[in-house]
């Protein structure tokens, strides 16, 4: 009787003492998008016509300033000569990537590049080429064509590309 | 007779005008330090206001030295030089007097910038938080004993407080200084930690 | 006779009681000692070394190795205290390992050298394997005991890196081991996010050739796309109560926020106008977030209610202000750029003092810790980017260890316990 006591209390001590923290576990789970079969993800994607295509060299190349995404008078003939195109054959689709320097946060520098790239789009509309005809997509600053941290390469990387699809 | 017990209202008075004048001064002016926290304070039994902080000025010794000057040249003759006299001796036991209380600023302001640079100051800090602890000095300067008066309402807070008086363990400084300056003063004070 | 009265007078005026503040502390950080007890096996040692480098990465504790001290005791008993006083040391923790089958049991406790006593004792519980964990554990309490707040060591860190053109969005411990790999893709992951609970993450992916939002859940690497469209949709946010996703879309002609109720779907537009509106950050009671605008003509910080949909500003100095969190109620973190460099800045929206915590250049991606009390943060030296970070009680700074490498976006878990 005297140990079942003992015992108890011993117990309770050992209870009322500690203050005992167990361990969470954590498990985490690999996605790989890059081996062949995963690509069960893409058909969730149902508003693009742009998946696993292979562009190569853009057609054209608009360049920007600091921080802006007004069109510079350099960018005007090509443009122009765009449009033509566009115009002679309206079955082109002209598909528009903006891009921005790595200076600044990610988020703002993709909307930024989309704005470069809607300035693109805006001045072919306006100048009659069918919005039906033109994609516009923002990288950011996710694909630089010169990952250097100098002016020179953040002058190339302030771009908008212009491609021919289809 | 009448003599001494006039000589005697006046030294009264004269008393009482440098109390007065002490304590306006002293409610008027504040010394600027350069360090932010010099803070020696004084409580006053007669003053109803017991947590104002002040600190002793120098300005203050000077133009109380004028005040009492001025006083002995309006007297008649032969009284001034008996009260010439007294006044050298006020005026000894006055610069004493300062220089005791010069003495326990250098030493306030030595402790507390020794209980700094041991504090160890916790993260979870509201503001307003104060904690305060009364200290037992020996004629050494060892800390006898402390215990909490006000409690900051975090135990951490607290403890972290503790740590350091407990670190500090002695106020080297006390023992050069004489006993009845360390009787008034040091014996017993109050440690406050309040984080700006 | 009028010396005695005078004595009796400047004795009453003199009846004061001496107050002494103390209003600063000289930052000074905790002179500690972490020893076994009792036993010294291999496992115990490395639980020891654990808990040694997470102390010292809060840059608040100097944890001091076994070559620098005078005596080591193998329990409190055996304390010298000359020993310790002699070395300034503040605390010993002595830490018990108890191994069995099924679980690993450790005990700590911590010493006050100055009381030479036991101030706490506390223990952690955990399965055999998981030696890393608990003496993560065992830092935290540490931490806590002495700072109040707790601790960060057993969080985790999200990141991206890049590798000859693979991205490989990651998440290791706080202290960079354990790194596991959540998703691995040909093409750029950015903005991950962690959910409040932890269990889930949000991110972008640019797998389909453009800027799409995507929740995964850690377990069972189960993704979902938040929403089809053929505009970007990007910048996610999970809400405190992980029922809304705030985030940016240019689906209405331009970059602007909106939330998705998870469940419903159902999506409502918080921004209305022609300038650039993103990063959206939930405050912690999830009634505000602040985001970036330029529609005063360059990127500042706007803060929107969400029931009213009033927005005010929030930055007033610098020429670029973006990627603003909430640190607490009354302060954020962003982005700053006064003319020409881009640091983090912290705002105190009650008192407008601008502090600037950085002073490296090319500094993004400001990520702050669950504790409120650390920021790491992107930079740049000369090409190569590193992790770095600031402790924002002690100032002190750090670089976050090599293996991190060439990595971006942190994101900074929520507490796992």
């Amino acid at each position: 009787m005297k140990n079942i006591l003992i015992s108890l209390f011993s117990i309770l001590f050992v209870f009322a003492c500690s203050s005992v923290e167990t361990v969470d576990v954590q498990e985490t789970k690999t996605v790989d998008l890059t081996s062949s079969e995963s690509d069960s993800e893409s058909s969730m994607d149902s508003g693009s016509s742009m998946s696993e295509l292979d562009i190569g060299e853009p057609h054209t190349k608009v360049f920007f300033d600091y921080d802006q995404d007004t069109l510079r008078e350099d960018a005007l003939s090509d443009l122009l000569a765009i449009s033509r195109l566009m115009k002679e054959n309206v079955r082109y689709t002209l598909l528009i990537e903006g891009h921005a320097d790595e200076r600044g946060t990610r988020e703002y520098n993709l909307a930024l590049s989309e704005r470069r790239a809607t300035a693109v789009e805006n001045f072919l509309v306006a100048s009659g080429v069918s919005s039906f005809n033109i994609e516009v997509v923002g990288y950011g600053e996710e694909k630089p064509v010169d990952v250097a941290s100098n002016e020179t390469a953040w002058a190339k990387n302030r771009r908008a590309e212009l491609y021919f699809i289809k | 007779m009448i003599k001494w017990f006039s000589a005697f209202i006046l030294s009264i008075l004269v008393h009482a005008l440098i109390f007065l004048i002490y304590s306006f001064l002293d409610s008027v002016q504040e010394e600027t330090t350069d360090r932010k926290i010099t803070n020696v304070s004084f409580i006053q039994p007669e003053k109803k206001d017991t947590d104002t902080k002040k600190t002793i000025d120098k300005k203050d010794t000077d133009t109380k030295k004028t005040t009492t000057k001025e006083e002995p040249i309006k007297e008649p003759e032969k009284k001034i030089i008996k009260d010439l006299d007294k006044y050298l001796v006020e005026e000894q036991e006055q610069e004493v007097f300062y220089k005791k209380l010069d003495k326990v600023e250098q030493i306030s302001a030595q402790v507390i910038k020794d209980i700094e640079s041991i504090w160890i100051r916790p993260n979870n800090i509201k503001k307003g938080m104060y904690a305060e602890f009364n200290l037992t000095i020996d004629r050494l300067g060892n800390i006898d004993n402390f215990d909490i008066k006000r409690s900051s309402g975090s135990d951490t807070f607290d403890r972290a407080a503790m740590n350091a008086i407990k670190k500090y363990k002695k106020i080297k400084y006390i023992k050069n200084v004489d006993e009845e300056t360390y009787r008034i003063y040091f014996a017993n004070f109050t440690l406050r930690f309040k984080p700006e | 006779m009028i010396r005695i009265f005078y004595l009796i007078f400047i004795n009453l005026f003199l009846n004061s009681e001496l107050i002494l503040e103390i209003t600063e502390s000289a930052n000074q950080p905790v002179k500690i000692a972490v020893l076994q007890k009792n036993d010294s096996s291999f496992k115990g040692q490395e639980i020891v070394n654990i808990i040694s480098n997470d102390l010292k990465r809060t840059g608040e504790f100097e944890v001091l190795s076994s070559d620098q001290l005078l005596s080591i005791p193998s329990n409190e008993s055996e304390v010298i205290q000359r020993d310790w006083l002699l070395l300034d040391v503040d605390s010993i923790v002595f830490i018990e390992t108890k191994e069995t089958n099924n679980s690993l049991d450790v005990n700590y406790s911590i010493f006050n050298v100055s009381y030479n006593d036991i101030e706490d004792k506390r223990r952690v519980l955990g399965l055999p394997d998981s030696i890393r964990q608990s003496s993560h554990y065992v830092s935290d309490g540490i931490y806590e005991f002495f700072f109040g707040i707790k601790g960060i060591s057993a969080t985790r860190l999200m990141y991206v890196t890049k590798n000859s053109d693979i991205y490989r969005l990651m998440v290791s411990d706080a202290d960079g081991f354990n790194e596991q790999i959540l998703l691995k893709s040909n093409k750029s992951i950015i903005s991950p996010a962690w959910s409040s609970d932890a269990k889930d993450i949000a991110y972008v992916s640019f797998e389909n050739n453009r800027a799409q939002v995507f929740t995964q859940n850690l377990e069972s690497g189960k993704r979902e796309l938040v929403l089809g469209s053929s505009s970007s949709v990007s910048s996610p946010a999970w809400s405190p109560n992980k029922k809304f996703l705030a985030f940016t879309s240019t689906m209405d002609g331009n970059s602007e926020i909106y939330l998705i109720e998870l469940k419903t779907k159902k999506i409502s537009r918080l921004t209305e106008n022609s300038s650039i509106d993103t990063e959206p950050a939930w405050s912690t009671d999830g009634r505000k977030i602040i985001f970036t605008s330029d529609r005063a003509g360059s990127p500042q910080i706007y803060e929107i209610d969400i029931r009213t949909k009033i927005k005010r500003r929030l930055t007033t100095q610098g020429n670029y202000n973006a990627r603003a969190s909430y640190l607490n109620k009354n302060e954020i973190v962003f982005v700053h750029r006064g003319t020409e460099n881009f640091n983090i800045a912290k705002l105190n929206l009650k008192t407008r003092d601008l502090d600037v915590l950085t002073s490296t250049q090319n500094d993004e991606s400001p990520c702050i810790a669950p504790n409120g009390n650390v920021i790491i943060y992107a930079t740049k030296d000369g090409s190569l980017s590193y992790l770095a970070g600031v402790n924002i009680s002690s100032k002190v700074k750090f670089r976050l260890p090599a293996l991190y490498g060439e990595l971006k976006e942190p994101a900074w878990s929520p507490f796992l316990r």
